[in-house]
């Protein structure tokens, strides 16, 4: 008798597990009373997201938790939710980098129902990360773009209204403007300032460059970074810091947070770096108030205009109880509409569709929106505008784990820039890093 | 049949001890066994795609980065254990010999260790910074510097600030661990070579310093493995950079761990772990053979 007791004892014990698990995947029809969606960062950061789920949550009468996760942990986060298929997430705030990967081990719900009307607004080639085997498995939210902040009286004083456009037109304005203002023989104004630290986005600017040249660095993994294009696109950028000295010399250890602190101190005349650091520009503490706008990075020799995107794009947790609620909040927040209100609401944040720029709400938002970034319709007009050129030029490659390709890609730059490596040694080293993560190694 | 006497007390010892043999099966043993186990399967994303046998091993072995992330840990080490060591005793030394405010000096000393690692990196990287960093701002103004000094950007100088903050924040550890040795040593010891004409440096050198050595042993023992595994700073500081410079081990292990490369990272953690017995066999033949 005891012995069947421990025996029946044992069979539920073992049977819990599968059944909780079985629970937790199978679809709720009926509506919940909140989902949860993890966000890159914090909402204070993200006012587009929060007013969007806050006013579909009104509609719906479903709150959406959010989960502000860091971004430097995001990923193994996200990852370790839907690799144990935990539907206690239901929309997740990815980076485009991850879904080819996520998609191909079954983790994704496809898209394609809600993607159908917002496709057609995409700038070309926006797709091209968020599809996998011709479904698609995520939408684009927030997005940035690279660009080149520049302050607009240097510029002035140095002669000239329009920012530098060509690569010899940022070394000659880069010159002009590197001094040493206090005399005490240090430089304390530097002419381009970017980030150079081996993980944050150095690459990003590299690649921009590359593109430029109609060069590729892993696009459907054919790895072809060691190449002419690469080569000149890379020199090019250590140059500034190692033969022209107009940036720098630490530019190698800067980070996001360095750039931010070169621009808002007045002591870069040029930085190139995405566009979330725009909301902080026009702050009272900001030496450059009203005194800065941004362009497209300038272009090398034979190359032509050319922006890259770093995306956040939502994607629906294939576990998910209730897909059908997310899938509605998902096409709310990344449809044309949502876009628009993404623009709006989050200066910095850009819609990679080309027609949200001509919408009248974008060209004239409400005048508490442009107050609490401090900038006139006249600077909006221009910033917005500098953006839709790069948004007509974005150029996106597509690999499957770009993620681990990127990290064992940008230490090698840095230490080209470093002055440890030469361009061709680095590139080199890198073609052979990324050879071995596409071969399993 | 009543048990003897003898027999009923090895019983009553092994269950005495079998709490803890247990429980130390359970958070030290088996996960050591799993982490064996998954060192010879191959995952994709977090999922076991079969048994591969070596190749994990064969992987990290053929792998360059392995050969500079094991350099560069070597090099961290080494640089924290003997500056630790050598700190630590100075510090230990002034503190015991303090005739006064010992406690307060002792408290002060301590501090640094109370601060978290990544509080500390994230500041040594800011005061440290070319452009914005207070070290190089208080070096210019003394003069003693013309141009910022590059501390992070440059492979040399960027491991030793890195080694250099471990230090900051480690060595109050390693000096309370000798100044309880110091305390240990009785005073009639001193007074005794006193007497004798012994002068400061024979007595640290003829009664100090041997009588500290299993304390010696403990901290080089104890700062090689934590050192040898260390994370926090370099990840902080410089992500590794400039170049893979300083790029450890324990970063290796990370970047790889982002992709749930279970196989992987188990090889590399099994390999690190048999690097840490092979230092710390030595350390205990070394304290044997002094015993």
């Amino acid at each position: 008798m005891k012995k069947l007791t421990l025996l029946l004892l044992l069979v539920f014990l073992m049977g819990v597990p599968f059944a909780v698990v079985s629970v937790g995947q199978e679809e709720i029809a009926e509506k919940p009373e909140k989902m949860v969606l993890m966000n890159a960062g914090s909402l204070g950061g993200d006012p587009g997201i929060d007013y969007m789920r806050q006013e579909w949550g009104k509609q719906n009468g479903i709150t959406i938790e959010v989960i502000e996760q860091a971004e430097t942990h995001l990923f193994d986060k996200e990852l370790a939710a839907l690799s144990s298929s935990d539907p206690s997430i239901d929309i997740m705030a990815a980076n485009e980098r991850w879904i080819q990967d996520w998609a191909a081990a079954g983790w994704l719900e496809p898209l394609d129902e809600i993607m159908k009307d917002t496709i057609p607004f995409y700038t070309k080639g926006a797709d091209a990360q968020l599809k996998f085997e011709g479904k698609y498995y995520g939408a684009h939210g927030g997005n940035m773009v690279m660009m080149m902040y520049y302050r607009k009286d240097l510029l002035e004083e140095y002669g000239r209204t329009e920012p530098p456009r060509t690569w010899d037109e940022l070394i000659a304005f880069g010159k002009w403007a590197t001094k040493d203002l206090n005399g005490d023989g240090t430089i304390d104004q530097w002419g381009v300032v970017h980030a150079g630290v081996p993980e944050t986005h150095f690459g990003d600017v590299v690649v921009t460059l590359l593109h430029q040249l109609g060069g590729k660095v892993y696009d459907d993994n054919k790895i072809t970074v060691n190449s002419p294009e690469a080569r000149q696109a890379l020199q090019a950028i250590v140059d500034l810091r190692n033969k022209h000295k107009i940036s720098p010399p630490g530019v190698n250890t800067y980070g996001s947070n360095e750039c931010l602190q070169a621009l808002k101190a007045g002591s870069a005349a040029m930085v190139f770096s995405w566009t979330w650091m725009a909301k902080l520009l026009n702050a009272e503490d900001s030496a450059i108030k009203d005194n800065w706008s941004w362009a497209l990075l300038p272009v090398l020799p034979g190359g032509k205009p050319s922006s890259l995107t770093i995306t956040t794009p939502l994607v629906l947790n294939k576990a998910s109880r209730y897909k059908s609620y997310a899938k509605d909040f998902i096409e709310y927040y990344t449809s044309y509409e949502g876009q628009v209100t993404e623009v709006v609401r989050e200066f910095g944040n850009v819609a990679l569709m080309p027609k949200v720029y001509e919408d009248d709400r974008v060209k004239n938002p409400p005048p508490e929106q442009l107050a609490k970034v401090n900038v006139s319709l006249e600077q909006w007009t221009e910033f917005q505008s500098r953006i839709l050129e790069a948004v007509k030029v974005v150029q996106i490659e597509r690999a499957r784990k770009q993620g681990e390709l990127d990290r064992a890609f940008w230490p090698e730059l840095n230490a080209a820039l470093s002055g440890m490596k030469s361009v061709e040694q680095a590139l080199a080293d890198a073609e052979m890093q990324l050879k071995r993560i596409n071969e399993g190694l | 049949m009543a048990l003897p006497r003898s027999k009923k007390s090895v019983i009553s010892g092994y269950l005495l001890i079998t709490p803890s043999a247990l429980t130390l099966l359970l958070v030290v043993v088996l996960p050591i066994l799993y982490v064996i186990y998954l060192s010879f399967s191959g995952f994709y994303y977090g999922q076991r795609t079969g048994f591969v046998g070596f190749k994990n091993y064969l992987t990290i072995l053929t792998d360059p980065n392995f050969y500079t992330a094991l350099k560069a840990t070597l090099i961290f080490t080494a640089g924290s254990v003997a500056g630790q060591l050598f700190l630590a005793l100075v510090f230990a030394l002034t503190i015991n010999e303090a005739a006064r405010g010992e406690a307060a000096v002792r408290l002060i000393a301590i501090l640094p260790y109370m601060v978290s690692m990544v509080a500390g990196g994230v500041t040594f990287r800011w005061m440290l910074n070319t452009e914005f960093g207070l070290i190089n701002a208080i070096l210019r103004g003394l003069h003693l510097i013309r141009q910022p000094i590059n501390f992070l950007g440059q492979p040399g100088l960027a491991m030793a600030s890195i080694i250099g903050t471990h230090l900051w924040s480690s060595t109050p550890f390693a000096t309370l661990i000798l100044l309880a040795g110091l305390k240990s040593i009785p005073p009639s010891v001193y007074e005794s070579a006193q007497m004798d004409g012994a002068g400061w440096i024979t007595r640290l050198t003829r009664i100090t310093l041997p009588m500290l050595k299993p304390q010696i042993y403990v901290v080089l023992l104890i700062q090689t493995m934590f050192s040898f595994r260390h994370f926090p700073l370099p990840y902080t500081m410089t992500s590794g950079g400039p170049g893979v410079s300083t790029k450890t081990l324990s970063l290796l292990l990370q970047q790889k761990m982002v992709y749930l490369l279970f196989g992987y990272n188990g090889a590399l953690s099994v390999l690190m772990m048999v690097i840490t017995l092979v230092i710390a066999a030595v350390y205990l033949k070394l304290m044997t053979a002094d015993q």
